[in-house]
């Protein structure tokens, strides 16, 4: 424990990670369910730009004139000086209105233009993803990937890779190191005073190993249920974590990364499991898992399933 | 995003092969231009709109000569900010004072970049119109009222498109 942190701080820093904890030993069980799936609804802007609105009301001369009655010369004088500050709150009236309808239009075209450019791209995209082509099933599955809500602290990078003639759809992802994943739980299991070095050690591997396995599986079952069984009868996903620092800037599962596990399904088979039931470690060797017996050693690694 | 249709990757391939051909050189312009953001734009925009139908549907692209459609490629985003432009000049701007001879040739750019520079959005009002997004471009047509003064009246206008100049 820091000595640095209150108790209250160090109270609340623990709430976080139990939270936190949670999220990661839930991953299977928070999958997107299929009706919350509906990728083309998050690409699309159906929303109106409202109407333009201006709440002050136009000066209304007879406020001008409860001044008072007075009569000759006075009374001239009197009816000049208001005709002035009346025109004066009339043309303060136009020119503020103005500004905000020029204001309002600026803002409406800027959204409208936003909003064709999302709904033509997602026509687009929705077009050729029907006609199976490359680029839009592998960029409709990066949209399927990234609508899907993992813990704030995960670090995750991926790729996707479409065979259109075996319907085939490889998933590459960058998953954390062990020291990434867990920097703060340990601070959480020494609390409990009651861990050995040894059994905390084995509590992290497994958890570690049993979050990336669940990311592994959580993804598969996601692009399965998102895109359509014309398109995509098989899934291999090939998960990687970095050798360096730089592995996280430039994604292109060529260097500075070793694979640590694969696994690749049919549809058929992958409806099969269960995944709110079964333990990951299982459903994954159900998946022809193929593994490093260690994931954090630096020395060890596999050949991924190749993109064909 | 950009990525190319099939056919459009087939007919790459034809134009290499096949570089005197003037129907594969067409049929490539075509897809070129259907691909182009901004032509997918205007569809989104003048989709169900007359001018679209029968001036840059697929059918009427296909009619047009290689010439045509290079002059159409490059003159396009031009067009799509003038054809933008013009529905907030109908709501907001000098919509009112456009003709039909005012409507740009989509097949010149300085033509497009003149009607562009006729439209004037640094004066706004609020205009009166019974146009929506749908049909805007029947302020260049002649039937469409249109009126700078803005004491015309609007009941008697029902029947009709109408624009007249709004005020603050």
């Amino acid at each position: 424990m820091n000595s640095g942190i209150s108790a209250e701080e160090d109270k609340k820093n623990i709430e976080k990670l139990i939270i936190e904890t949670n999220e990661y030993e839930n991953i299977l069980s928070n999958a997107l369910k299929p009706n919350e799936l509906s990728i083309w609804e998050s690409l699309e802007v159906n929303e109106s730009y409202p109407i333009f609105s201006y709440d002050a009301s136009f000066p209304d001369k007879s406020d001008y004139l409860k001044t008072g009655v007075m009569s000759g010369f006075m009374n001239k004088l009197m009816s000049g000086k208001i005709e002035e500050k009346y025109n004066d709150a009339c043309l303060e009236y136009k020119i503020e209105k103005q500004r905000l309808l020029k204001e309002y239009i600026y803002n409406k075209v800027q959204f409208e233009k936003d909003k064709t450019e999302r709904n033509v791209e997602a026509d687009f995209l929705k077009y050729h993803y029907k006609n199976g082509e490359k680029t839009a099933v592998e960029k409709y599955a990066d949209t399927v990937i990234s609508c899907s809500q993992y813990p704030e602290s995960l670090k995750i990078r991926y790729k996707t890779y479409y065979t259109r003639t075996e319907k085939k759809l490889t998933v590459n992802f960058l998953l954390p190191e062990l020291n990434d994943l867990l920097t703060d739980r340990g601070i959480l299991i020494n609390n409990k005073d009651v861990l050995t070095e040894t059994i905390l050690k084995k509590i992290e591997k497994n958890f570690y190993e049993r979050t990336l396995i669940s990311i592994g599986i959580r993804t598969m079952y996601e692009l399965f249920e998102a895109i359509s069984s014309e398109l995509v009868r098989k899934i291999a996903f090939n998960g990687y974590v970095p050798t360096n620092e730089s592995a996280w800037e430039n994604i292109d599962f060529s260097g500075h990364m070793r694979c640590i596990f694969s696994m690749e399904s049919t549809r058929e088979k992958f409806s099969d499991i269960n995944l709110y039931t079964e333990e990951p470690l299982k459903i994954a060797e159900s998946l022809n898992l193929l593994r490093v017996k260690n994931f954090s050693d630096p020395m060890q690694l596999i050949a991924p399933i190749k993109v064909q | 995003m950009s990525f190319k249709s099939s056919t459009g990757k087939l007919y790459t391939l034809f134009s290499v092969c096949i570089t005197s051909d003037e129907s594969v050189r067409r049929r490539l312009l075509i897809c070129e231009i259907m691909e182009m953001k901004e032509y997918r734009e205007l569809k989104y925009i003048i989709g169900n709109q007359q001018f679209y139908s029968e001036r840059l549907s697929e059918c009427e692209l296909e009619r047009l000569s290689c010439e045509e459609l290079n002059k159409l490629r490059v003159t396009l985003p031009d067009f799509l900010e003038a054809v933008s432009q013009t529905y907030y000049a109908v709501l907001y701007g000098n919509g009112w004072s456009f003709k039909s001879e005012d409507f740009p040739d989509i097949f010149s750019r300085d033509s497009v970049k003149n009607f562009l520079s006729k439209i004037n959005l640094f004066d706004v009002y609020l205009n009166k119109t019974n146009i929506t997004e749908k049909d805007f471009l029947s302020i260049f047509d002649d039937r469409t009222f249109k009126s700078n003064n803005p004491s015309d009246d609007i009941k008697a206008r029902n029947d009709v498109k109408y624009c007249i100049k709004g005020e603050l």
